[in-house]
């Protein structure tokens, strides 16, 4: 227990977790994000009204005590709905971002290590990636497949792993020539055992906070699919899509499309915030840039 | 010079011939028969009335749509390169006269929504970066959080329901004088600002610390000078550099921020295009899209010789 007490006080961890505790705003991003996906475990139970219950002698019927954020067009209580569409939102941004993270750092991974004729052929589909308009590529090839919650992750962490791929190549590649490198590969290493266990440790730094970032974008992304009714399929409802609904009744009911478009905002924000936290305690060099 | 330009040039050829393979089959792997539709008239593939199949069969010969999916690869393509890039299914016309008519509302708001963003932007980049830790560095950096963080659709929609809903000041859809481009510029360009204004602030502060800014300042000149002839320039590479990056990023929020004001631009008719399954709309937009993207790129890349003469092209 002593020993790993030791451990933990001189670790890089706890210099990393030193650093991100001084940026409070982070912190506080952090725990709002902890308690928010706490929350979307548990929120079918934690919903005051079954989602889905239609209440038709209450439709659009702004804030009030019985229905705190207002209801919907079809009378349904607005906040439980949001709280379960909370799961779509958060759950796509969150297996998206990580699928991409997963596909663009092998890919950069064996870009960086293999070099030539790997390299440029994976440059050059990173390429193609980044100059197709993400929104157009994603809405043309979710109008194919039929947009269940599982396709729309699949289809945004396909799309969206060039900027992992790029950054983790340009690390790879100028850490492949150091010495420690050149020692595994004395040893017989194997190439996987080089780049898993002795390139990709050296190059975490940034991956992990464009994680965070990627998380933001992958909801943002989610949320304008959604909202042009090409992400998961009513009566489900993300929070995208009930903005898209708020869009319709924007004159009668404008409570609908605000209080969605204010939980995606503070959610991304919260997500932007530990971003930044998370690049200034494991790059202090990038700081204050 | 002229040589790098060259080379660069013919590498783009084979990333757009890919884009065009992938483009064309992910359309065409789309479930719901556009002539079902055509007749129709519906977005769910609704057939209406008494159309038997012979008919279908006709129109389908009639678009080529019966041929084998590599015969109409190779026609459509040979058909873009000699500019001709097909019928639109659902407006029975030319797809590029469609889309010319949709240019001109896409770029004036992209320069609108660009122009705003750089007048944001540069004035907090700058000023942040020449006074860390000061109020306005705090603003600016809260500034550009908010910029990244807020969905653009929806600040439209907050945008309307003030301005338009409640103060009846601006109009809320459509492109008809300077009062409608107000809103859609605005959104676009604090979208943009957030990402712009952090750029501005990094590159600036990284260079103000080398050394010949110092040697600048050694040297007595007036810190005016030292900012505006040594730094700027140096700073401005970076700034250029996402340049090509913000330009796909305008024509992905242009789909979303034309759906919401109604503006009669490219972004809203992909939009209809696809809930129509028009392929050859959709088709040319994407790779006009992505061609454009390609060539700012290139552009982006020439200008660093402008403004940095110490890069060589090789």
């Amino acid at each position: 227990m002593t020993r790993l007490r030791e451990r933990w006080r001189y670790s890089l961890l706890r210099q990393n977790y030193v650093r991100f505790r001084k940026n409070k705003a982070a912190v506080v991003a952090g725990i709002f994000l902890t308690l928010l996906y706490i929350a979307m475990l548990f929120a079918p139970r934690l919903a005051p009204y079954d989602p889905l219950e239609i209440h038709l002698l209450n439709k659009l019927e702004a804030p009030s005590a019985t229905f705190l954020l207002g209801t919907d067009d079809l009378g349904r209580d607005l906040l439980s709905r949001l709280m379960v569409g909370s799961q779509i939102s958060l759950t796509v941004g969150f297996i998206a971002a990580g699928l991409s993270l997963i596909v663009g750092v092998c890919m950069g991974l064996m870009a960086g290590y293999f070099g030539k004729p790997t390299d440029p052929l994976i440059m050059a589909l990173v390429d193609i990636l980044m100059s197709i308009p993400a929104l157009l590529l994603i809405l043309a090839i979710v109008a194919i497949v039929s947009p269940s919650i599982f396709n729309i992750m699949l289809v945004l962490g396909l799309t969206m792993w060039a900027p992992y791929a790029r950054i983790t190549r340009g690390k790879i590649l100028s850490l492949k020539e150091q010495d420690f490198v050149e020692g595994a590969r004395a040893i017989g290493a194997s190439h996987t055992r080089i780049m898993f266990r002795y390139l990709l440790p050296n190059a975490l730094a940034p991956i992990i906070v464009m994680a965070t970032v990627s998380v933001a974008g992958a909801i943002l992304l989610e949320s304008g699919l959604s909202f042009l009714g090409y992400g998961v399929q009513p009566p489900q409802a993300s929070w995208g899509a009930i903005i898209g609904m708020g869009r319709r009744f924007l004159r009668q009911a404008p409570h609908m499309a605000t209080s969605a478009g204010l939980a995606i905002f503070f959610t991304v924000l919260a997500f932007n915030l530990v971003g930044d936290g998370l690049r200034d305690a494991l790059d202090p060099r990038q700081k204050n840039r | 010079m002229l040589q790098y330009t060259i080379r660069k040039l013919l590498a783009a050829i084979p990333i757009v011939f890919a884009i065009t393979i992938i483009v064309f089959t992910i359309l065409h792997m789309t479930p719901g028969d556009p002539i079902r539709i055509l007749i129709g008239f519906g977005v769910g593939g609704y057939a209406g009335g008494d159309v038997d199949d012979s008919m279908i069969e006709v129109l389908r010969a009639k678009w080529g749509l019966d041929q084998p999916l590599h015969i109409q690869y190779v026609k459509w393509l040979g058909n873009i390169v000699r500019g001709d890039m097909g019928n639109s299914i659902r407006f029975r016309s030319p797809v590029w006269p469609l889309i010319k008519a949709r240019l001109l509302p896409t770029i004036l708001l992209a320069l609108v929504g660009y122009g705003i963003a750089i007048l944001l932007a540069f004035p907090l980049g700058v000023i942040s970066a020449l006074r860390q830790n000061s109020i306005v560095d705090y603003f600016s950096t809260g500034f550009s959080l908010f910029g990244l963080s807020m969905p653009v659709f929806w600040l439209g929609l907050m945008l309307i329901l003030l301005f338009s809903v409640r103060w009846g000041l601006l109009p809320t859809s459509g492109m008809n004088g300077w009062k409608t481009f107000v809103m859609p510029g605005f959104v676009l360009g604090f979208s943009l600002a957030g990402g712009l204004t952090r750029m501005i602030r990094s590159s600036l502060l990284e260079v103000l610390r080398q050394d010949y800014v110092n040697t600048a300042r050694a040297k007595g000149l007036a810190e005016r000078i030292v900012i505006v002839k040594h730094a700027f320039r140096n700073a401005a590479i970076p700034v250029v550099t996402i340049f090509g990056l913000n330009l796909a990023y305008i024509l992905s929020g242009s789909v979303l921020i034309e759906t919401v004001f109604a503006w009669p631009g490219l972004g809203r008719l992909v939009f209809q295009s696809l809930g129509n399954r028009d392929y050859p709309v959709v088709q040319a937009i994407v790779l006009l899209g992505a061609v454009v993207v390609i060539f700012a790129n290139l552009t982006t890349d020439l200008v660093y010789g402008f403004i940095d003469p110490r890069i060589r092209y090789e």
